[in-house]
């Protein structure tokens, strides 16, 4: 079955780093796709049942902390993956997430450490050259 | 009898022994001269026997009346005095006693004197005949004499211009005078009238009388009156400052009862504040509250504040200031309440707005950094490879663009930085970062610092010792920024560093640890040495090629250290190095009292 990965960014730039970050992923197969706010990331989390989402804090309309919660609460995503891009500084509520794995990566985020992560998560050996 | 003797042997001798002995000897058949050395040679001898003689019994004298004098001089009776001498001695030392007595008598007698003569009412004494027989300094000036001596000796007659004035008589007859006005004449014959106490002495010869004019008792009052008016002045004068503070300010005892209020407290509180306990009249409470600053006053007898949100959104912010006595006591307590709402508002606005900047300073600053960094991977990775075979021109502009590639991306980690310690120190300075005390294990923090930074040390020529105590008692502490104080210090020294060794140390002390960190850079010049710990203020220039700080590390060690209620200082030698140093107070030298306060946090808010 063919991975995926979502991006829930409302920062278009943010997003298309991304996407040139996981790059070599796709060259391995791996389906990506992006979501521009929390609701949209919500629909397209549950239609696309991703392996992996990368999620922004702060958003309009639903916010990132507030997806996950919906993201951990439902059944059929409880194998997602959900790594949390907060800038430091920002005040994290306390996440009563007591299921699902779930992470934290503080921005400025490095390409290099997001496609390690990236891979790992998936499973997918890549050789990265660094 | 030793000059009889002297006489005796020093002419008749030589007589006889030239005109008797001599001739005998010659006649008997001795040369003339044998005989004459003979008889000289034998005077000789008598009179060096003789001299001996007198003055071995006269040394015996000499030694005998200095033994007298010796004894006399101590005062003890003479046990063999020379005939004669007793007498004299027994009359002697009769007026040497008499003498002593005397001087007694004078001393006291003028020290009373002095006594009387210092007080600022009149004192006479008239003996059995009216006389007077002493009198103080006042009174011969309030009756223009020169002094007391002047005075004394003159009789009522003088004293008065009557013999035996009625109130004298009162006093003869009835053992005492109460305040009556009395006529004194002075020495230039007007008069001066004394309200005049007295009484008949003690052995009854005579009478001791203490006056005192008019005018002065009239000056005392008016004094005192006028001492009165201003104290009521200055009382009135904290009392009108005191009411007209626009915050409302009691004072309360140690048991929390309102001793004063001011018209803003009354007129927030109600009128009937005084008397009542504090937790009740303010806050409505059965107890006192949990976080009352008062009692960490009482306690500590240090001012403190507390914040508490109260009705709604309104927030007061109390402050408790100890009252001490004279004797360094604690006598009450000052409360000053405050209104802060407004200026947590703006607060929590700019909290808001530097989590807003730095978010939204990270976004871009992200986007930046990550494609930088694709790029150069790039480049390194699908474009150096085929340029191989390229002409020398693009391979060299491409080295280019690799190194300057390089040369952003530590930029932009130093601007990432840069906000994080420009929200790290606006948090420390609106007090709202709460610091995690615990017993912390102060050499594992320094050896984790260390550990931290080694990075930033291999392959240079430089050495980092930690000397640590091998047992050492725990700190009372935030580990966390703690580690943070410990690897800024030692990044720092890294940072300034070309060669050689940089020692950190930790250092046991009664009340404190001392963790300082030693680097053997350039030092920092004297004048710069009071500034350091100012923000943006970077002494001289970091080594070159080593990443550039934000000139916020020192203040932001500054803070956090102070907030562990410790200190930080550097000492420094030009061309030597410089040593920093910060201590942290021991868990077992904090006030348990202390300790639960720490344990609530610095400005913690409740309602």
């Amino acid at each position: 079955m063919q991975k995926r990965i979502l991006i829930v960014d409302d920062d278009a730039h943010i997003r298309l780093l991304l996407r040139r970050t996981l790059e070599e992923l796709e060259l391995e197969g791996v389906l990506i796709d992006v979501a521009e706010d929390g609701v949209e990331g919500l629909e397209k989390a549950r239609a696309l049942k991703p392996d992996l989402i990368f999620l922004d804090v702060m958003m309009p309309r639903m916010n990132g902390m507030d997806m996950c919660r919906a993201v951990r609460r439902d059944p059929e995503l409880v194998a997602t993956h959900v790594v949390i891009l907060t800038a430091r500084g920002q005040t994290m509520p306390p996440l009563d997430l007591a299921h699902g794995p779930h992470e934290f990566l503080t921005k400025p985020f490095d390409p290099d450490h997001i496609i390690a992560r990236a891979a790992e998560v998936l499973s997918i050996d890549l050789d990265l050259g660094f | 009898m030793a000059l009889w003797v002297l006489l005796l042997v020093g002419v008749a001798a030589p007589a006889v022994a030239t005109y008797i002995v001599h001739p005998l000897l010659v006649s008997a058949g001795l040369p003339p001269d044998l005989s004459a050395a003979l008889l000289l040679a034998v005077g000789a001898v008598i009179c060096l026997v003789v001299v001996m003689a007198t003055r071995a019994r006269s040394r015996a004298r000499i030694a005998a009346a200095a033994k007298v004098w010796e004894e006399m001089a101590r005062g003890r009776p003479v046990q063999d005095l020379p005939e004669g001498f007793a007498p004299l001695w027994a009359q002697m030392r009769t007026v040497l006693a008499q003498l002593e007595v005397a001087g007694q008598a004078l001393d006291e007698r003028q020290s009373m004197q002095d006594v009387i003569d210092s007080m600022p009412d009149s004192l006479v004494v008239l003996d059995a005949n009216g006389v007077v027989e002493l009198c103080n300094r006042t009174f011969a000036q309030r009756t223009s004499y020169e002094s007391p001596a002047e005075v004394v000796g003159t009789g009522l007659e003088g004293l008065v211009g009557e013999a035996r004035p009625a109130w004298y008589a009162t006093v003869i007859d009835t053992g005492e005078l109460v305040a009556q006005d009395v006529r004194f004449r002075t020495k230039t014959g007007s008069a001066i009238t004394l309200k005049t106490s007295g009484q008949v002495r003690g052995d009854g010869t005579g009478v001791v009388l203490v006056a005192r004019d008019n005018l002065e008792v009239s000056r005392l009052t008016s004094e005192l009156q006028r001492a009165a008016e201003r104290l009521e002045d200055s009382e009135r004068f904290f009392q009108d400052l005191f009411d007209a503070m626009e915050d409302p300010i009691t004072v309360l005892s140690p048991q929390y009862e309102i001793l004063q209020a001011n018209r803003q407290a009354r007129l927030v509180f109600g009128k009937d504040l005084i008397g009542r306990r504090c937790y009740r009249a303010f806050r409505m409470r059965e107890e006192p509250c949990a976080d009352c600053p008062a009692r960490e006053t009482f306690l500590l007898h240090h001012s403190t504040s507390v914040e508490h949100r109260i009705f709604g959104n309104a927030i007061t912010r109390i402050s408790t200031y100890p009252l001490l006595g004279k004797d360094g006591q604690l006598h009450a307590v000052i409360n000053h309440k405050r209104d802060v709402t407004k200026e947590r508002q703006l607060e929590d606005l700019k909290a808001g707005f530097l989590a807003a900047v730095s978010h939204e300073l990270r976004t871009p600053l992200t986007s930046l950094m990550g494609f930088n960094k694709l790029n150069l991977r790039r480049l390194v990775r699908h474009v150096r490879p085929h340029l191989a075979e390229a002409p020398e021109e693009a391979r060299t502009a491409l080295q280019k663009v690799l190194s300057d590639m390089e040369v952003m991306a530590s930029e932009g980690e130093r601007l990432g930085r840069l906000v994080n310690d420009v929200l790290d120190l606006s948090k420390l300075e609106a007090g709202k970062l709460r610091l995690n005390f615990e017993t912390i294990d102060v050499p594992a923090i320094v050896a984790g610092a260390v550990q931290a930074t080694s990075t930033l040390y291999q392959g240079r020529h430089l050495l980092v010792v930690p000397d640590l105590p091998e047992v050492c008692p725990e700190g009372w502490g935030d580990r966390d920024r703690l580690s943070q104080v410990v690897v800024n210090l030692v990044s720092n020294a890294i940072k300034y560093t070309e060669r050689g060794e940089i020692r950190i140390a930790v250092s046991v002390g009664h009340e404190e640890l001392t963790v300082s960190v030693r680097d053997a850079g350039a030092g920092i010049p004297p004048d710069e040495v009071p500034r350091i710990f100012e923000r943006f203020r970077q002494a001289g220039d970091a080594q070159k090629g080593r990443p550039a700080g934000t000139g916020l590390g020192l203040p932001i060690c500054k803070e956090l250290v102070h907030l562990h209620r410790g200190r930080i200082w550097v000492e420094s030698t030009l061309g030597l190095g410089s040593t920093f140093s910060f201590t942290v107070r021991r868990a077992d030298a904090v006030d348990p009292a202390e300790r639960s306060l720490d344990l609530r946090g610095p400005s913690s808010l409740n309602g």
